[in-house]
């Protein structure tokens, strides 16, 4: 029939740009939409010009407990281009449930999941883009945690460096 | 021959298209056996060609095979409903294109439309910055401090699994 | 009309359905494929075809039909009988028994040289024994012109065989 090729194209137009229009929106985003007004959550933006703004900043006054933690923490945040960060105490177990099962796994891969004796579990996904991480994702909560969060750092990120942040803290 | 000479005439006969069945039988009967008179032989090969063919069959399968798929076809559909859905099949593809097609605009339309509004552009997050750079970098420090954290007590994890499985490893070799 | 009289009226008249198709086809195979589709054919007119009076015409007509049909849509390529025609000879001696494979095929050949209607008349007379009736109304043809085509390919393999001059 002669309407075939017609509709196709009309179908495949508007699931190209149904997924293009999907991809735009962040995991933190989507989430954000169903609790950005739940006052059970705390919601944190660090914009870009935030980070911008800390070049600035005098290092004494930021309580830093030696310069090298704030050079790495400095170093990194550099590579930032948003961070956005949300919690509470409230459904700690099912919330974390939830934003599990609505972070689209085919955007992010999980990195790692660690699971603490407690119940605690916390579990790291990257989106990847040309290879290099775009965007960091800190799923924490599960059953017996009494925080639930979910943060997500978009840049180019380094996980090396995140992971020496810590030993220069211990410091 | 006496009897060369009546085949040939019955040959003659049959060549002018006037032999009946049985006198057509009969030839093929007169030259299924041994051909002496050479200008008889020609038709020795022609009567015995007509008797070769009338032995070939088909394969014995193709009956199994004809009835085979006159069940198969029998139990997948049943008879009476495609009968009676037969006319109506044009009409049903056509109805069933439409309502597809339908369906995708409706589909197509529901995304485009109501997502402006109310779900893509609707956070503001200039709500929830920190209102002094400060408290911005603090914030950031303690969240890339308990990110870095939790990540090297993972790798440590994994680094102690590893190492674990490695002892046990080497007690089981 | 159920599978079992379909078996009891049809299939006694497959081996005769075969040769037509297999006259016409020139190819086993295809000869098969078309004796399928026919039987196909005749089933789908379900318990139409108790009613109609000389089944074995019908059945020759409607085969005749399909193959003709058949070989008319395939592009035209030399119609080639396979070995799988499996002839039977009518000399033991194996030399004499290739000699004779030979003359089989040239009167097949010459058979299949003539213009479509004589083959088909000279098939159901010479091959299948039909009468001038049975062939009438299966090939749709009036008698005279049964009669005429029969001598005319019955006259025309003559000439054939006498100037390929098989001995």
């Amino acid at each position: 029939m002669r309407i075939k090729p017609v509709l196709f194209t009309l179908l495949l137009a508007g699931i190209a740009l149904s997924a293009a229009a999907q991809t735009d929106a962040n995991a933190i985003d989507k989430y954000f939409q169903q609790y950005v007004n739940d006052n059970r959550f705390s919601v944190v933006y660090i914009s870009p010009k935030l980070f911008q703004m800390f070049g600035k900043l005098d290092v004494g006054v930021l309580d830093m407990d030696n310069d090298t933690e704030a050079q790495a923490v400095m170093d990194m945040i550099k590579d930032l281009r948003g961070l956005r960060i949300l919690t509470t105490d409230e459904n700690v177990a099912e919330f974390y449930k939830e934003a599990k099962a609505k972070i689209n796994t085919k955007e992010y891969e999980t990195l790692m999941t660690v699971r603490e004796k407690d119940g605690n579990q916390v579990e790291f996904l990257v989106r990847e883009s040309e290879n290099k991480i775009a965007e960091l994702l800190l799923l924490a909560g599960g059953p017996g945690a009494d925080e639930f969060v979910l943060m997500s750092f978009v840049g180019l990120l380094d996980l090396n460096k995140i992971s020496r942040l810590a030993k220069e803290m211990e410091k | 021959m006496n009897n060369n000479a009546a085949i040939r005439e019955l040959l003659d006969k049959y060549f002018e298209g006037d032999t009946s069945l049985e006198e057509e039988n009969s030839l093929r009967e007169f030259f299924s056996g041994d051909i002496a008179d050479p200008a008889l032989k020609p038709y020795k090969a022609l009567f015995s060609f007509f008797q070769n063919e009338q032995r070939l069959q088909p394969s014995e399968r193709l009956e199994e095979q004809f009835f085979e798929q006159l069940f198969q076809e029998d139990a997948s559909e049943p008879k009476q409903r495609e009968a009676l859905l037969r006319p109506l099949r044009p009409w049903l593809m056509r109805a069933a294109m439409v309502a597809f097609l339908l369906s995708g605009c409706w589909w197509i339309y529901t995304r485009y439309q109501p997502p402006a509004p109310t779900e893509t552009a609707a956070i503001d997050w200039s709500k929830y910055e920190p209102e002094t750079p400060e408290e911005a970098f603090r914030i950031t420090r303690e969240a890339l401090g308990k990110a870095s954290r939790h990540l090297n007590e993972g790798t440590s994890k994994a680094i102690e699994e590893m190492a674990l499985l490695g002892e046990m490893g080497k007690v089981l070799h | 009309m159920s599978p079992e009289s379909f078996k009891h009226q049809i299939m006694p008249l497959k081996d005769r359905m075969y040769r037509l198709a297999l006259r016409i086809t020139g190819n086993p195979a295809e000869a098969e494929d078309a004796l399928q589709e026919v039987w196909i054919k005749l089933w789908k007119q379900g318990d139409h075809l108790l009613q109609i009076q000389n089944l074995e015409a019908w059945c020759v007509r409607v085969t005749k039909n399909h193959c003709i049909d058949k070989v008319r849509n395939k592009k035209p390529e030399v119609r080639e009988w396979t070995e799988a025609v499996e002839t039977v000879s009518w000399d033991q001696n194996p030399e004499r028994k290739a000699e004779q494979q030979d003359t089989l095929r040239l009167i097949r050949d010459a058979i299949g040289r003539l213009p479509e209607k004589l083959q088909l008349v000279m098939h159901l007379r010479d091959i299948e024994g039909l009468t001038y009736q049975e062939i009438e109304e299966a090939l749709e043809m009036p008698m005279s012109q049964v009669k005429v085509n029969l001598f005319r390919a019955r006259q025309q393999v003559r000439a054939q065989l006498l100037n390929t001059g098989l001995q």
